[in-house]
């Protein structure tokens, strides 16, 4: 991706540690080959890609040698806490730990994470506890200047800048391309007496215009897929009832979180590889966890049998989602719905999402430098709101097994269920929501 | 009650176009601080600022609940720059989601109706610029947890990022005094 790079002594001491070498067995888009076959890249990869990018950037914001090397240190480390099909398992431990919490205000995935740099014993063997504690200062935002985690972590970090180019090219589009030389020669920092912060001179804008172009394409045509959400929902499905329904041991052990070392040891056994081998061997054959990674493997995937808007439902249905769709509201319209369809209800599924958006990733927080001092990207680019706006909408849909019939007997059949499945939808959210149907 | 349904309750609750971003976010700071929420405001290079209601804020954009319409004043410098600004409003299906769930949750909407009704009375109408300073001045004096001159306040802002001078404290304190988030000596 980034033609040849370089790497440190201590560098590479970290990287051939166990835990960092386990990334080999994380796919950066999960099962995202499935749509775009080239796209078995992994975490390991885009890991020594954003240390590269962080590493540029550092050097053209004219960082002192030793912050430079800790911004490395970090963006190298920032994603050792991934599990198994990277961004499944988060939301997989968020479903599953409703009553836990990390016992910070982190997720539980950055928590592992941050667990991972402060006390595996083979990272601790080339870091000092006292630098552990700066790199995690650095990926938490509290480190001494706030440029340290923008390169990081920003709506322009060195992490979107890897992955966008990565997954582009893995997957054989263009649509994550931009021009990554032209940004990061634009790249400079606006000081006050306290801190620093990343900034980019006027004539980066058109650079960052199309760096948030690429976010947006790669959102709405790779990440937010149809198959790619359908083989996401379905990994998440056999996850939560592998664990929850099935009762798997190892499943259990990995996914139902504890802040202790017995914990990250059966986390850190977990790769993509190990939940793939163990849905495919003789221990559970026959249960939903089993079932559903059989169909994944055979790629028997279910269908988008409904899509809507969320605005585009009653009044009364948005007034219930303004709070969210209860899991018993779910539990409600996934049973309705496998009635309707003659199927079980283990596999279907109700989906609500956007493309993607997060103020994590907000471009309203880039900063442009004006000679004088920073004024938002939003007050120098046209394109910034419309995309922004398409990134908001939000949408509800649902997976399940379906036989396509694509013939005019099997269209009509098809748009008389859609009818009763948002029926069936508007009325489970309002039951749940007080309103009564 | 999640923060979408604070969000949406405080536009209710304020009638009108809510007129840029920066006064929604500092009115929404202030209403927090008479309810006593933590609605995930931290320091930001324009004042206190919270991702999560800016999140909360898209989400209902993207439900087709508010509206934001984007007004323009034109080039305004010779770098190019083009002032905008960003007017929020609850649409037609809003305003009927609003008139649900204040019937349902009679004390929650009561209690951020009268926030509102308090920050309006005591000048939360006034320009962006005089919110984001009084917005500013609360957050340095909460974050003191002891009395301080406006000479005071001033340092501290600096620290945070924040350019602000004694007579822009001195009205934003009076501003804070009205609603009682303050008291001055």
């Amino acid at each position: 991706m980034h033609g040849f790079i370089e790497l440190a002594k201590e560098e590479w001491d970290l990287v051939d540690t166990p835990v960092f070498q386990r990334l080999r067995g994380i796919r950066q888009l999960a099962l995202a080959s499935l749509v775009y076959p080239g796209a078995t890249h992994t975490r390991f990869e885009h890991s020594l890609g954003v240390t590269h990018v962080a590493g540029r950037m550092a050097r053209q914001l004219d960082l002192e040698p030793d912050s430079q090397k800790l911004v490395r240190h970090a963006a190298l480390l920032h994603d050792l806490g991934h599990g198994p099909f990277s961004h499944i398992s988060e939301e997989a431990l968020e479903i599953l730990n409703t009553d836990a919490s990390s016992g910070s205000s982190l997720p539980i995935h950055e928590a592992i994470g941050h667990r991972i740099i402060s006390s595996d014993e083979q990272i601790g063997r080339h870091v000092s506890p006292k630098y552990a504690e700066e790199i995690l200062e650095v990926l938490t935002g509290s480190a001494e200047t706030t440029v340290m985690t923008q390169i990081i972590t920003g709506p322009a970090d060195a992490d979107k800048q890897d992955y966008l180019l990565r997954d582009s090219a893995a997957c054989g589009v263009e649509y994550g391309t931009y021009d990554i030389d032209r940004l990061h020669n634009t790249l400079c920092s606006i000081e006050d007496k306290f801190d620093t912060y990343i900034a980019f001179t006027y004539g980066g804008v058109e650079a960052l215009e199309q760096f948030v172009l690429a976010k947006y394409y790669m959102n709405s045509q790779v990440y937010s897929h149809r198959v790619r959400r359908i083989t996401d929902a379905m990994i998440l499905r056999a996850l939560q009832l592998g664990t929850e329904v099935d009762q798997i041991g190892f499943l259990r052990d990995a996914f139902l979180y504890s802040d202790d070392d017995a914990y990250l040891q059966n986390y850190l056994s977990c790769d993509d590889l190990r939940i793939v081998s163990e849905a495919r061997g003789p221990n559970w054959t026959g249960t939903w966890f089993a079932k559903i990674f059989a169909k994944l493997s055979e790629r028997r995937l279910l269908k988008e049998v409904f899509t809507t808007r969320v605005n585009d439902l009653s009044s009364d249905s948005l007034r219930a989602l303004v709070e969210g769709v209860k899991p018993e509201a779910k539990k409600g319209i996934e049973d309705r719905v496998a009635d309707i369809l003659g199927c079980e209800a283990e596999y279907v599924i109700l989906h609500e999402y956007s493309i993607g958006w997060s103020p994590k990733s907000s471009e309203s927080e880039i900063q442009i430098y004006d000679g004088n001092r920073g004024r938002p990207f939003s007050e120098s680019s046209t394109i910034f709101s419309t995309v922004e706006e398409a990134l908001q909408e939000r949408w509800l849909t649902v997976y399940a097994p379906r036989d396509s019939d694509e013939s005019t007997a099997g269209r009509k059949l098809a748009a008389s269920r859609h009818d009763r499945i948002k029926s069936e939808i508007e009325t489970e959210i309002r039951r749940h929501a007080g309103g009564g149907p | 009650m999640t923060l979408r349904t604070t969000l949406l309750l405080m536009l209710a609750a304020w009638g009108s176009d809510m007129r840029g971003k920066t006064f929604l976010q500092k009115n929404a700071y202030f209403m927090s601080k008479l309810l006593g929420e933590d609605l995930g405001f931290r320091p930001h290079y324009y004042g206190p600022y919270s991702p999560k209601l800016e999140m909360a804020l898209g989400e209902l954009r993207g439900m087709g609940i508010v509206s934001e319409s984007v007004s323009t004043f034109g080039v305004v410098d010779s770098a190019g720059f083009q002032r905008k600004r960003y007017d929020y409003s609850l649409t037609a299906d809003g305003r009927h989601v609003a008139n649900a769930i204040q019937g349902d949750l009679k004390v929650e909407s009561e209690a951020i109706d009268m926030a509102v009704k308090k920050i309006k009375r005591a000048g939360g109408d006034m320009g962006y610029w005089s919110l984001a300073v009084a917005a500013k001045t609360h957050f340095v004096i909460s974050a003191s947890g002891s009395s301080l001159s406006e000479q005071d306040v001033v340092d501290r802002a600096e620290g945070f990022g924040w350019d602000v001078d004694e007579k822009q404290v001195c009205e934003a304190t009076e501003f804070l005094g009205r609603l009682e988030l303050i008291a001055r000596d």
